[in-house]
């Protein structure tokens, strides 16, 4: 198995060294070192925070070493990744996504987006608005029209 | 090669995330979030989105949404009642929290088509529940939608002791309805060869296919993968229809018993987590044991693993007391609902019980007796397709 490493550098210009098969899991960052020519420092990944590149590096690298053939080790990852979504708050959660997306980690996009949706899951519709960052574009008759059409999801 | 264009503000969240996020959630709350702005509004309501919402509730890997349930009570008016897994977020509580919620939850559903007598459900496919409402028509409902659309459809002989299966085809994008009618009443065939039956919604007109050597149980085909399941009552394996090619075959099952003992069972087919299922209730008399199966990996035969057994003397629920005789049987049917969070617990139906059985400490409880003497069961996940729409002409 090669052990070729990676560097990785994130928008702080902060390294982040990595085994190659790890690094790979991101299609975008496989792209660009099949593509382009490596930075002295590293591969620069100019949106992601050294902050969440951290958290980014901590789940491939989990997740890298993960042979999915046994049911035991696949509930050992399950809980892993419970306990790493713990951890996070929610602003963290939507930096970890946007990173997930724009590196192209399709296994951490579905944990983070799935998370999302669970803490959604009982919302109103002002923590929502609040949540996303979102101003409610309606007129409050217009609003009030939306919502009696949807009445019963409100019981 | 896919270039992304990078969003140059990083804290804006492009649709394609807001999409990937949305599609997650049940039914119910992207209704009450249409409000949330008009973005939204228009999102939820497209036709893309949709097909979106609905692939995604059939993914597997612990990211489905988990199975509502829906009674239909055959005698009183025909009303249906729904078991609201979905909006309770039963997958968010622990074993000990979801008594209390599912029983607040059995409600009446108010949309409801008007029913004639006799209706039962026939199965259900992308959300949509598909009901004999009358010998004249067929009534498709999405329960999350509140939409419905009834079909006539002329009423094929043996209906009423036929056993039934509705699935979609996508090659053609139609739904189909399956019958499997047990033929020996008739002059076709004396041997044990049932006849099959194919109804596409679209055309309307029943075709009949060769008949197949099982006879299947009477409740609705379960969908798995594209195919619908039964069990075939003289062999006990499991059948399947594929509903795209229109074949039945027999899939592998789980070691039931040990092979050197002629063990009586029976057994009802399931869907977990979208993985083909069996509850197996044996019946000699030294072994009373229930028994779940799980296929984890569909149409692997070494994927079989066996979730749980129950000793039926351990747990109550699972015994009948004879009037007559004072002496304790197991009760007649048993199937699995769902299985909560964490694989913390399996949903069972006994007879008239809705009870939880906790993985952890391998004990079982009361969840809610369905208050309807005699009704039709069917489990579906919700989808936004609205039914108004989907089939106007």
């Amino acid at each position: 198995m090669s052990t070729k490493k990676i560097t990785l550098l994130s928008s702080d210009r902060e390294q982040f060294i990595v085994d190659e098969a790890v690094a790979i899991q991101s299609q975008t960052i496989k792209n660009l070192i099949e593509d382009t020519v490596p930075d002295e420092d590293g591969i620069p990944l100019p949106v992601v925070h050294s902050r969440i590149l951290a958290k980014v590096t901590e789940y491939l690298t989990k997740h890298a070493n993960y042979k999915p053939h046994n049911d035991a080790a696949k509930e050992e990852l399950k809980n892993w990744d419970v306990k790493f979504l713990g951890k996070l708050d929610n602003n963290t959660l939507f930096d970890l996504i946007l990173a997930a997306n724009y590196l192209d980690i399709k296994g951490l996009l579905d944990l983070t987006c799935q998370a999302v949706a669970d803490l959604m899951k009982g919302m109103s519709v002002e923590e929502v608005r609040k949540l996303f960052n979102i101003e409610n574009d309606f007129t409050p008759e217009e609003e009030e029209a939306v919502r009696k059409e949807n009445q019963w999801a409100f019981d | 090669m896919k270039k992304r264009s990078v969003a140059v503000h990083e804290d804006s969240i492009c649709e394609d995330v807001i999409i990937g996020i949305l599609s997650r959630l049940p039914g119910k709350s992207l209704f009450r979030f249409k409000s949330v702005c008009k973005a939204w509004r228009t999102l939820i309501d497209q036709p893309s989105f949709i097909q979106k919402h609905l692939e995604q509730s059939q993914r597997g890997e612990g990211t489905t949404r988990p199975n509502n349930i829906m009674f239909l009570d055959c005698n009183n008016e025909s009303r249906l009642y729904s078991l609201d897994i979905e909006s309770s977020s039963a997958l968010l509580l622990s074993c000990d929290e979801v008594e209390v919620e599912l029983t607040e939850k059995v409600r009446r559903c108010e949309d409801i088509p008007r029913l004639s007598m006799l209706p039962c459900f026939l199965g259900s496919c992308n959300g949509l529940v598909c009901i004999k409402a009358s010998y004249k028509t067929l009534c498709l409902f999405n329960p999350c939608t509140r939409t419905y659309t009834n079909f006539e459809y002329k009423h094929p002989q043996n209906m009423l002791f036929s056993s039934f299966g509705f699935g979609y085809d996508a090659k053609i994008k139609d739904y189909k309805l399956v019958m499997i009618s047990n033929s020996t009443q008739t002059t076709e065939t004396t041997d044990s060869a049932s006849n099959i039956k194919v109804l596409t919604l679209g055309t309307n007109a029943w075709r009949k296919l060769s008949n197949v050597p099982y006879r299947v149980g009477l409740g609705p085909g379960k969908l798995i993968n594209g195919a619908l399941h039964w069990i075939d009552n003289e062999t006990n394996q499991v059948i399947c229809f594929d509903v795209e090619e229109e074949e039945f075959k027999v899939v592998s099952r789980p070691v039931y018993y040990n092979a050197a003992a002629r063990v009586s069972v029976s057994v009802e087919v399931a869907e977990l987590e979208g993985c083909l299922a069996v509850v197996c209730r044996h019946r000699s008399r030294k072994c009373r044991d229930v028994e779940v199966w799980m296929m984890k990996e569909y149409g692997l035969e070494d994927s079989w693993t066996k979730m749980f057994s129950i000793d039926p003397k351990t747990l109550p629920p699972l015994l009948i007391k004879n009037k007559n005789t004072g002496v304790f049987r197991p009760k007649c049917f048993i199937t699995a609902l769902c299985i909560l969070k964490n694989n913390e617990g399996v949903l069972l139906l006994i007879d008239r019980d809705i009870v939880l059985y906790n993985l952890k400490s391998n004990t079982c409880r009361y969840i809610h007796r369905v208050a309807i003497e005699f009704f039709s069961i069917v489990s579906y996940r919700g989808s936004l397709i609205n039914l108004a729409q989907e089939f106007a002409e």
